[in-house]
């Protein structure tokens, strides 16, 4: 009844109207992309109706049935098996992504495309497989042939990428200990799910398609949850750089901002040096490291620039986190290295950092 | 058996034999089996526990596989074994009796894990910074009144012994890992990263290191010196370090400064030296500091301070010696240790060929890169005079 021609403008005319209907509810002052899309339903639905009517415009049909009447057998036993395809489906949804894309985000279109590109791939060696033989088992296995080395590795991906972000959702979406109890619990359920079956004398096909479909939903309902829930705020005391947390880990000393003087800050001269800074000063403060460097242009002319580093403004009782290089070792007069709390641009405490040569 | 399969035997035999008589050597410096420090006794005693397990469990496959080879042998019948599809009591005490194992050898492994990494505060601690291919120390707070700010030491990390010193490991170019066996396990030192880690040692001594993890050409010859001095001759150690080093007197000295100033400073520090420089425009001369600039020369961004090298036992990355044995294997040589020894107790065979070509003695990039940055240190093509000027000035740096 529904022609591979009826499949994919069917399809592209669904897609038009669900983005058209998603952009009347996202839209108040522009109507036009509404437009758009419901004058690419009407023309995809169309068209769609007339291959419909047409029979895309293919005689196959029509011969098959003529030559069935005459010889059944034989005209069975030779003619091509093709098997029902997905792909014109597929394919218009790609189309609808790619244009909906150029609309609304790039990336929609980008999802468009690799989905327009790999329906032209599978479509493309289905074809061809399927007029091999009249052998529609070899003639799957010729398809898999060529086309599971390409499969599985995406599919693969895909699946991989998905389960890892997913549990990136659930997991930013709970705190510390209820991460600690859920995947304590989740773990034990599927030990004692898979420990059940393994009792089974018999394990049969729908019972294990069954757990793996609800396994796989609750997954997907979780990770749904996540993303709606949004990451909590497990760093709510801690503002700065974006390396900070992973700075955190290596920090080489702590400095703390009163408004009194600050140390002497004696560090290794050319490597990375990360500080924590806690400002308990009334005012939000921040940190400012100020470093020297030789800079050598492409004409060999070298000259001496002043770097300056910052924690960031930083709220009372609030942490964050300032990252520096010193090159060369203090004892060198042009190589004078500070460090100083400043509130509105004002410098407020200042201290001295030793580089040891 | 055939006389090949008992040559065969024979010749396997012999090779066991060298081997575990290669165990039997006693100058093994690298040997993880004799704890020289806490930390290190600490592994010694789990892996003890750790190799004893695996010793058994060895033993048993081992005996269980032979008695199966023997007794299902293929007697030269067509009669099969007893087929048998599955034994759930043999499997359930096949996966329980590794767990129960695991569990025993985990135990003790994560206790000694989460003490090894725990710190003590003597007061102050080391930074272990890795380049291509030498260590530098830097010390940061004070010892039984001592200030060790500001002292910067290669190739000997120098300890107090009985105190268990904390360790900070980092990186200027590519991932080392420092090592001395004899006083703990290994802490890789990855750039812009700081790995914290400890250090004791019971007794004093000089323990050898070595870089663990694979960082170029001469990788092979990184090594580093772990030297616990008692707690005396340690303050006398850290109080000599923080002196700058002394003008020479003697002639050849001075001019070897000279020649250290013009060729040497570029990269390598030494605090006190100073050049006389001339004010073009009034023509007064003044002593001016001479201040090394190795952020401008090396990969690496760093040479080895040399202001005291004569208080050390080794240079070039600790391969060289660089004191004759006949000074080291004196006595005396421990209570001179902490404020340097005179020239002549100076290898001076290896130093002045270091000198002359240091690629040719260790293998290094001597080319410039695109940077124009040297890795190690390059060939400076110094005349023979130049070298005997250096080598007097050398010798004063106490």
């Amino acid at each position: 009844m529904f022609t591979t021609g009826f499949k994919l403008y069917g399809v592209l005319a669904l897609v038009g109207l669900l983005a058209a209907f998603v952009q009347t509810l996202s839209v108040t002052d522009e109507f036009v992309g509404i437009w758009v899309y419901l004058g690419l339903t009407a023309a995809a639905g169309l068209v769609g109706g007339m291959v419909v009517y047409y029979r895309d415009a293919g005689t196959g049909t029509l011969v098959a049935r003529q030559l069935r009447s005459v010889e059944a057998e034989s005209v069975t036993a030779n003619a091509p098996a093709v098997t029902p395809s997905t792909w014109p489906l597929i394919g218009a949804l790609g189309v609808g992504l790619t244009a909906i894309g150029l609309v609304e985000n790039p990336f929609i279109t980008t999802i468009g495309l690799a989905v327009v590109a790999g329906t032209i791939v599978e479509w493309m060696v289905q074809g061809w497989s399927d007029r091999a033989t009249s052998d529609r088992r070899y003639n799957a296995g010729l398809r898999g042939r060529i086309l599971h080395p390409l499969e599985f590795p995406v599919l693969g991906a895909l699946v991989a990428g998905f389960v890892i972000y997913a549990f990136s959702r659930i997991m930013l979406a709970i705190n510390v200990t209820i991460a600690l109890v859920l995947f304590c619990v989740v773990g034990a359920v599927i030990l004692v799910v898979a420990a059940v079956l393994a009792r089974l004398k018999e394990l049969s096909r729908p019972l294990l398609i069954g757990v793996s479909v609800i396994g796989v939903g609750l997954f997907v309902a979780a990770a749904a949850t996540g993303i709606a829930l949004g990451p909590v705020e497990h760093e709510t005391d801690f503002v700065g750089n974006q390396r900070a947390v992973a700075m955190k880990a290596n920090t080489f000393g702590t400095v703390t901002m009163t408004g009194s003087e600050l140390p002497t800050l004696t560090v290794p001269k050319g490597t990375e040096i990360g500080i924590l800074v806690v400002n308990e000063s009334p005012e939000p403060s921040k940190l400012v490291v100020k470093g020297r460097r030789v800079v050598t242009d492409a004409s060999g002319n070298s000259q001496l620039v002043v770097e300056e580093f910052t924690s960031g403004e930083l709220a009372r009782d609030k942490k964050g986190y300032v990252v520096f290089r010193m090159p060369r070792a203090s004892d060198d007069k042009d190589f004078k290295y500070t460090y100083e709390q400043q509130v509105e641009g004002r410098t407020v405490a200042a201290g001295l950092i030793v580089v040891p040569s | 058996m055939s006389n090949r399969g008992r040559r065969a035997v024979a010749g396997a035999a012999i090779a066991a034999g060298l081997v575990l008589l290669a165990g039997c050597g006693d100058s093994s410096p690298l040997d993880t089996w004799n704890p020289k420090g806490v930390d290190a006794q600490k592994i010694h005693d789990l892996q003890w526990w750790v190799f004893a397990i695996a010793g058994i469990v060895g033993i048993v496959v081992f005996a269980v596989v032979a008695v199966a080879v023997v007794k299902f042998r293929d007697r030269g019948d067509d009669r099969l074994p007893k087929q048998v599809h599955g034994a759930p009591k043999l499997e359930v005490a096949w996966t329980i009796a590794p767990a129960v194992l695991l569990a025993g050898i985990a135990v003790p492994t994560l206790a000694a894990v989460f003490d090894l990494t725990k710190q003590d505060d003597p007061g102050f601690e080391i930074t272990v910074i890795g380049q291509q291919w030498w260590w530098e120390y830097q010390y940061r707070g004070s010892y039984n009144g001592q200030s060790l700010d500001g002292i910067v030491t290669s190739g000997e990390m120098v300890i107090p012994a009985g105190v268990r010193v904390p360790l900070r490991t980092t990186s200027r170019d590519v991932i080392h890992s420092w090592w001395v066996p004899a006083l703990n396990g290994k802490r890789d030192a990855v750039p812009n990263r700081f790995h914290d880690w400890n250090i004791q040692a019971f007794e004093p001594g000089d323990h050898l290191g070595w870089c663990t993890e694979f960082c170029g050409l001469s990788h092979a010859n990184m090594r580093a010196h772990a030297v616990a001095l008692t707690p005396e001759n340690f303050v006398a150690w850290a109080k000599n370090q923080q002196k700058p080093a002394a003008k020479p007197t003697d002639p050849t000295a001075l001019q070897g400064m000279g020649v250290f100033a013009a060729q040497c400073a570029r990269c390598h520090t030494v605090k006190g030296l100073t050049q006389t420089v001339k004010d073009p425009t009034t023509g007064v001369e003044t002593e001016q500091p001479v201040i090394a600039a190795p952020d401008q020369q090396l990969v690496s961004g760093a040479a080895p301070s040399l202001t005291h090298l004569m208080s050390r036992t080794s240079f070039a990355g600790a391969i060289y010696d660089l004191k004759k044995p006949g000074c080291t294997n004196d006595p005396a040589y421990d209570q001179a240790y902490p404020t340097g020894t005179a020239g002549n107790c100076l290898n001076r065979a290896d130093m002045e060929s270091w000198l002359r070509n240091a690629p040719e003695m260790k293998p290094m990039y001597a080319q410039l890169n695109d940077d124009k940055k040297y890795r190690g240190m390059p060939a400076l093509g110094l005349s023979e005079q130049q070298i005997d000027l250096l080598v007097a000035y050398l010798v004063t740096l106490k």
